[in-house]
């Protein structure tokens, strides 16, 4: 999995290459605990994550209860498998989609 | 039966792996592998290795508490029905994934719970699940048909 950051004052993207799945999504939640002081919007871009399993869910979930103490957390480029993967598991409700 | 197409892995009719998540990997090449082998639509091939990843994740992470263990994964193919049947086999802890509850989904997000998604998600994405102890195995059989969604 690849991750590319890109800061602009207090709004962060994140550029997600790769699929969230049990081996990477520990990764994940590593690196972006690490980056999240002082954003309030938090981006996270998708269009190259493949799917992403229970593992990755919880740290969606994670995140996005950080974000909503500090800003908000919005979800890009959602591909079909992991639009799905969010509608079966009611993350749709309270996610934010771009 | 001459329907029914066996995948080898390295010339093996199975792939052994230790239950540890990192072997996940392996795993998921092989079965991508075999999806594109296939040519496997996308969407379904990425059902197929959340599927997949779930009951590895499951093995590893519940299946040897107290000593080291492996999984034993073979894929076949029925030709006929286009059908993937992929077959988890542990000698873990007796554990029967489908007498999980199904959690909650609807309830505020704070009181979301995270366990049990994984199966859950399996079984709504997944044609079927079957689970049998056999020979002090656990057996799990994931069955998806894998072509006409194009």
């Amino acid at each position: 999995m690849k991750l590319d950051f890109r800061k602009e004052d207090q709004k962060m993207t994140v550029v997600i290459d790769g699929n969230i799945d049990t081996v990477t999504a520990p990764d994940l939640e590593k690196e972006l605990k690490a980056a999240l002081n002082d954003v309030e919007v938090l981006i996270l871009d998708l269009t190259a994550v493949g799917y992403i399993s229970s593992a990755g869910l919880r740290v969606v979930m994670g995140t996005d209860k950080q974000m909503r103490k500090q800003g908000r957390m919005i979800l890009k480029n959602v591909s079909s498998v992991v639009k799905e993967v969010f509608e079966i598991t009611g993350f749709g409700d309270f996610l934010n989609f771009e | 039966m001459e329907n029914i197409r066996r995948f080898k892995y390295n010339g093996e009719d199975s792939l052994v792996l230790p239950a540890q998540a990192e072997a996940f990997t392996t795993l998921s090449l092989w079965i991508e592998g075999i999806a594109d082998e296939l040519a496997v639509p996308f969407k379904t091939k990425n059902q197929l290795l959340i599927a997949v990843d779930e009951i590895f994740t499951n093995i590893a992470s519940y299946g040897y508490p107290t000593s080291s263990g492996s999984a034993t994964v073979v894929v076949e193919f029925d030709m006929i029905k286009e059908i993937l049947i992929i077959v988890f086999t542990d000698t873990g802890v007796a554990y029967n994934p489908l007498e999980t509850v199904s959690p909650d989904i609807s309830g505020p997000v704070e009181d979301r719970p995270l366990g049990g998604l994984g199966i859950f998600l399996v079984r709504k994405l997944m044609d079927s699940v079957e689970y049998r102890r056999e020979n002090e195995k656990n057996v799990l059989i994931l069955k998806k048909q894998v072509t006409g969604e194009l």
